[in-house]
């Protein structure tokens, strides 16, 4: 519309000018007092009652939900990286074009949130809820968000409770409620979460742990110690199971028991992470090349290197110069069978940071699939002496030096390897190796006996030792040995031998 | 409705004037309001509302304590420069007051000297409770990369020497007992390189000379850079570099130090130590050495009595906290905070976790970790905490705590920090907790609005009787700020002792002494020592608040050898001097 129209439509649309009188005037000027001095009035309840009211307590869930104006959350972005500034930035754009639709408030907040930024995810999760106020995610991902803010449990703990209402059957959200709870000293409360999630699931061994331990500190030992067994069966590896069982023994008088335990949580890392399939729909958004880095770690060590060489990828695009990565990408494609690659990327690893010793231990292990056995001797000695106290650094460079052929000094490092920590069955097979060539036979016996201590099943330790028996003419032991192989291993070439020794029996 | 809920238009516009007002200290102050908490007022103020009389007040520019820090931070973000620096309190010259000593960084990391670097400082306590430089004169500047501090009589001559723990080289200097003070780290044989953080004296040989535990941290390098969940620089955090082992020096008396951590058992495990305490906390009557580890289960090193040490901590509920978790950390306390006569142990983490409170069971029982029912897990959660102690602020006879606080992991510039950028995304405000003598802390907030209104990175922590008057003053060091000490003036709500427990054969105080002062049929125990909080040492004395009780009955004291002896009872309101063999011996 033309400036000119608005003016024509102005002087058609006014009404006739009115010269407002002295009285007038004093009329509205008193109404206007009036007004002023309802307001300061107003202000100045509203203030008293400010005044008056407790210490700021945590909203409950139907207030802090309620919507007013919606304000995007305003965020420097400039040091971020561009994929996460990329991201940010388009989810942004969506709640400005669409702020009235819960998805996008939603999305914006997941965005914020998958990237550990939590207070501005909180604010748009709420301007989600206020228009979805039903809706179970939103209240789960807010109470999240928010519990770790300066008085936020409380807030959190009506979250959980209200989603609790809107999906009574997720076993993570009660698993946060009790931690919330715990974190409060509710430890009663605390318990009664935790044992809810077990009850929707039965194999939870992060919910049997911690209903372990919150029983633990309410006294009740012989249950604690029930779960806490349950656990340790679902996790063996979980170092805070053993930690609690100890604390538990402990305090029964167990004290061999509870040593035993706290032995094997030393040994042990935590292990057991809360499964929550619904936060991982929040999670999934994280981009950035440290969010990359922490998944890769964990799909390594799950396994998966193919996914894990997808996100270390991505982490390298920002992060080349960084001697682990380049390692854990090294590691990956050994794994996969991309030996040239891998063999290229231990490489910059140790280029970049000769003290990397899981590059050098590596490439050792790949030059010597090699056979460059000077090449694999080098990195793998390296590998050894950056970390003296590694029992397996020191047995690859045992098994590379033997099958150089200098076995004494592969004895050695295998001696070496032994004091440090107890061996696998393998090790022992290849050190009985070494001590057969150099004549050692009884000592290589050992080592074989040892193997198959360890692994019953273990075929090549079989066959081994049958072959010592062979070579000292115990035939009949020889014999049980292969056969012992073979029936572990039916095409195992034991059987060569076996047949070797039944065709000399049958002449 | 009370009288005083009702209020004319007049009162309401005043009480928004006062409102506008009070809010904006406080915001200012970057403190909580609680309108509601009893508050001690006094005086008005220019708009004629009643302010409320702050139980700390801050005296640093009074006394003439010019210190401000240097960390050394270029915007490389290395470690080192977010995790210093340390504070001690004591009487370097025998004079009967307390002086300050401070620890500094540097331009460069570890040990790059350029002109003019910062250096550790000594300041001097005049008769008129001013402070005075002595940096040159004492021979305390220390120039290295500056952690923490530790103090004791290493020679048995009664007067404090002091271990200063760096990132580099640690220093060991003997006091002259003329004021002046000599490196004495290579006659001495210490040779603790590396990066060190806390260190505490102790005897644990019962062979009267005082050993030492050097807490270690990372094995740190400058290659690594490390970036948050959005892809920003930020300091790496402990799991980035391998942990060292911590280092046990036993004092062979002859001015020489052994490095016996391998045979102590120490040597074996590396777990990123960052605090230390010294206690007897099995009650054997032996020291015992408990660590607070960043990232890692926390160490409590039960004395074997025969010159080893065995980690107990998973077996006494002291390594994980109750959810099962290794936590962040930093500073560590151990005292009787219920008031049972037992020795507690509370420690500082990083924001996201809790403080954390482990309850003594009483017994042998071990400990359970409290921190969610005391009231100090909740409220800390936001917070990363560093420096640390109890103390009884204001004389009822209980142990309040107060924690320092200053981020690791960058977050939004704090609105009201003191300090500007960077270091405003690292600032926090400070918590202080009253004990209401049933196991229970609450957050104060309005009578320590102004301990709390420097919104900075802060992290060393000591505590003593800087005037003399009977309650304990406080010294907060902060990265790249002023050093700031503020004098008690809380309200007193009871009397006061302060115990020094002389050991006469060794000719310094009885580091490890337990002291139990009995008033109305209640046992309070307070541990001679000043090894505590984070990189940081305070005086050693005992201090006691008594409540209302002008007398205290008797007092108990278990000496460092074992041996008990009760004293008689004496007048409250004095600092006394007990004399090991000057009392009764007990059973």
């Amino acid at each position: 519309m033309s400036s000119a129209t608005r003016h024509r439509r102005h002087r058609f649309a006014s009404p006739p000018a009115r010269r407002p009188t002295a009285h007038r005037t004093g009329r509205l000027c008193l109404w206007m007092g009036l007004v002023v001095l309802l307001i300061l009035v107003v202000a100045g309840i509203v203030a008293t009652m400010w005044v008056k009211r407790p210490m700021p307590q945590p909203r409950p869930a139907a207030a802090a939900t309620a919507r007013t104006s919606p304000r995007i959350p305003e965020l420097d972005t400039s040091e971020m990286e561009p994929r996460v500034r990329q991201a940010i930035r388009q989810a942004r754009a969506a709640v400005i074009a669409q702020p009235d639709s819960a998805d996008v408030w939603a999305h914006l907040g997941k965005v914020l949130d998958a990237h550990h930024l939590r207070r501005r995810a909180a604010l748009c999760y709420r301007e989600a809820l206020a228009l979805e106020p039903n809706d179970f995610r939103l209240t789960y991902f807010l109470a999240i968000a928010g519990e770790l803010r300066e008085g936020g449990l409380n807030e959190a703990i009506v979250l959980f409770e209200k989603a609790a209402q809107l999906n009574s059957e997720y076993p993570p959200l009660y698993m946060r409620l009790g931690d919330a709870w715990l974190r409060l000293g509710r430890v009663d409360r605390a318990r009664d979460a935790y044992l809810r999630s077990v009850e929707l699931d039965a194999d939870s061994a992060i919910g049997h742990r911690s209903v372990g331990q919150t029983l633990l500190s309410l006294g009740e030992r012989a249950e604690a110690i029930k779960h806490l067994q349950r656990a340790a069966e679902l996790a063996p590896d979980d170092g805070p199971v053993f930690g609690a069982l100890a604390q538990a023994y402990a305090r029964r008088g167990q004290l061999e028991r509870a040593e035993e335990a706290a032995q094997r949580s030393r040994r042990s890392e935590a292990t057991i992470l809360l499964s929550d399939p619904i936060r991982r729909e929040v999670l999934n958004l994280g981009i950035s090349s440290q969010i990359c880095w922490k998944r890769a770690q964990r799909f390594i060590q799950s396994g998966r290197y193919a996914g894990a060489i997808t996100l270390l990828k991505i982490t390298e695009e920002t992060r080349a110069d960084n001697p682990r990565i380049q390692t854990a990408l090294g590691v990956c494609y050994a794994r996969t069978g991309q030996q040239a690659l891998a063999s290229l990327h231990l490489r910059q690893a140790i280029h970049l940071d000769d003290e990397m010793g899981g590059a050098h231990a590596e490439l050792g292990a790949l030059l010597l699939v090699e056979e460059r056995f000077d090449k694999a001797i080098h990195h793998l000695r390296r590998a050894a002496e950056l970390a003296p106290d590694h029992a397996p650094a020191h047995a690859r460079l045992a098994l590379a030096l033997a099958q150089s052929g200098n076995l004494t000094a592969a004895i050695a490092e295998f001696e070496r390897a032994a004091s440090l920590a107890e061996l696998d069955a393998r090790t022992h097979l290849n050190w009985g190796s070494a001590l057969q060539q150099l004549g050692k036979i009884e000592a290589a016996m050992q080592q074989y006996r040892t193997a198959i201590e360890l692994r019953p099943d273990y075929a090549a330790a079989y066959y081994n030792l049958g072959y010592v028996f062979e070579e000292l003419g115990r035939i009949d032991e020889a014999i049980d040995h292969y056969q012992q192989a073979i029936r572990i291993e039916p095409g195992h070439r034991a059987s060569e031998g076996l047949k070797r020794l039944l065709d000399a029996d049958d002449h | 409705m009370r009288a005083s809920d009702v209020l004319t238009q007049s009162d309401a516009v005043r009480r928004v004037i006062q409102v506008v007002f009070i809010c904006g200290f406080l915001i200012t102050a970057g403190c909580p309001t609680n309108t509601d908490a009893p508050a001690d007022t006094t005086g008005t103020n220019a708009t004629g509302t009643k302010a409320v009389r702050q139980w700390f007040t801050e005296i640093t520019s009074h006394i003439g304590l010019d210190f401000t820090h240097e960390s050394g931070a270029k915007g490389d973000l290395l470690l080192p420069e977010i995790m210093l620096s340390g504070a001690a309190l004591f009487d370097y010259d025998n004079d009967g007051d307390l002086d300050i000593y401070l620890t500094n960084g540097n331009y460069e990391l570890p040990e790059a000297r350029v002109a003019e670097s910062p250096v550790n400082r000594m300041y001097r306590q005049e008769a008129d409770g001013s402070f005075v430089d002595v940096t040159e004169e004492s021979g305390l500047g220390d120039g290295g990369y500056g952690m923490g501090v530790a103090v004791g009589d290493i020679d048995n001559d009664g007067d404090l020497d002091v271990y200063a723990t760096n990132y580099g080289r640690d220093r060991l200097y003997r006091n002259r007992g003329n004021g002046t003070f000599e490196d004495v780290t290579d006659a001495a044989g210490i040779t603790v390189d590396g990066w060190s953080s806390s260190a505490a004296f102790f005897d644990y040989d019962r062979d009267g000379w005082l050993d030492l535990y050097v807490a270690r941290y990372l094995d740190f390098n400058n290659f690594d850079h490390c970036y948050d969940d959005a892809g920003r620089p930020v300091y790496c955090g402990p799991k980035s570099f391998p942990p060292i082992p911590d280092v046990l020096l036993h004092n062979n008396g002859d001015g020489t130090f052994s490095d016996v951590s391998e045979t102590a058992g120490m040597a074996s495990v590396a777990a990123a130590g960052l605090g230390v305490v010294c206690e007897d906390l099995n009650n054997d009557g032996w020291q015992d050495v408990y660590v607070a580890n960043d990232g890692h289960a926390n160490q409590l090193w039960l004395n074997q009595t025969d010159g080893t040490f065995r980690d107990v901590a998973l077996i006494m509920g002291v390594a994980l906290n109750v959810d099962g978790q290794a936590e962040a950390g930093m500073g560590v306390i151990a005292a009787d905070l219920d008031n049972d006569a037992g020795i507690d142990l509370f420690m500082t983490h990083l924001a996201g976790e809790t403080n954390t409170l482990y309850r003594h069971r009483g017994g042998s029982g071990g400990f359970e970790d409290a921190s969610g029912a005391s009231g100090l897990g909740s409220t800390s959660i936001a917070y990363t905490g560093f420096g640390i102690a109890a103390f009884d602020a204001e004389l009822d006879g209980d142990l309040d705590i107060l924690v320092v606080n200053g981020r690791v992991m960058r977050t939004d510039p704090r609105p009201g920090a003191t300090i500007g950028p960077p270091w405003d995304r690292y600032a926090e405000p400070n918590l202080f907790y009253l004990n209401d003598g049933h196991s229970s802390f609450e957050l104060s907030h309005d009578p320590v609005a102004a301990l709390c209104a420097p919104i900075e990175v802060s992290r060393g922590l000591a505590i003593g009787d800087i005037d003399g008057d009977g309650d304990l003053d406080l010294l907060i060091s902060n990265i790249q700020g002023p050093a700031r000490l503020y004098r008690n003036d809380a309200p007193r709500r009871g009397n006061w002792l302060m115990i020094r427990a002389i050991d006469p054969q060794l000719k310094r105080d009885a580091i490890g002494a337990r002291v139990s002062v009995f008033i109305d049929g209640r046992q309070i125990v307070r541990t001679i020592g000043s090894g505590f909080s984070y990189l940081s040492s305070s005086d050693s004395q005992a201090h006691f608040g008594l409540g209302p009780a002008t007398r205290i009955e008797r007092i108990e004291v278990r000496w460092p050898n074992g041996l008990q002896e009760r004293f008689p009872g004496a007048p409250a309101d004095q600092a006394l001097e007990i004399v090991r063999g000057m009392g009764e011996v007990m059973p």
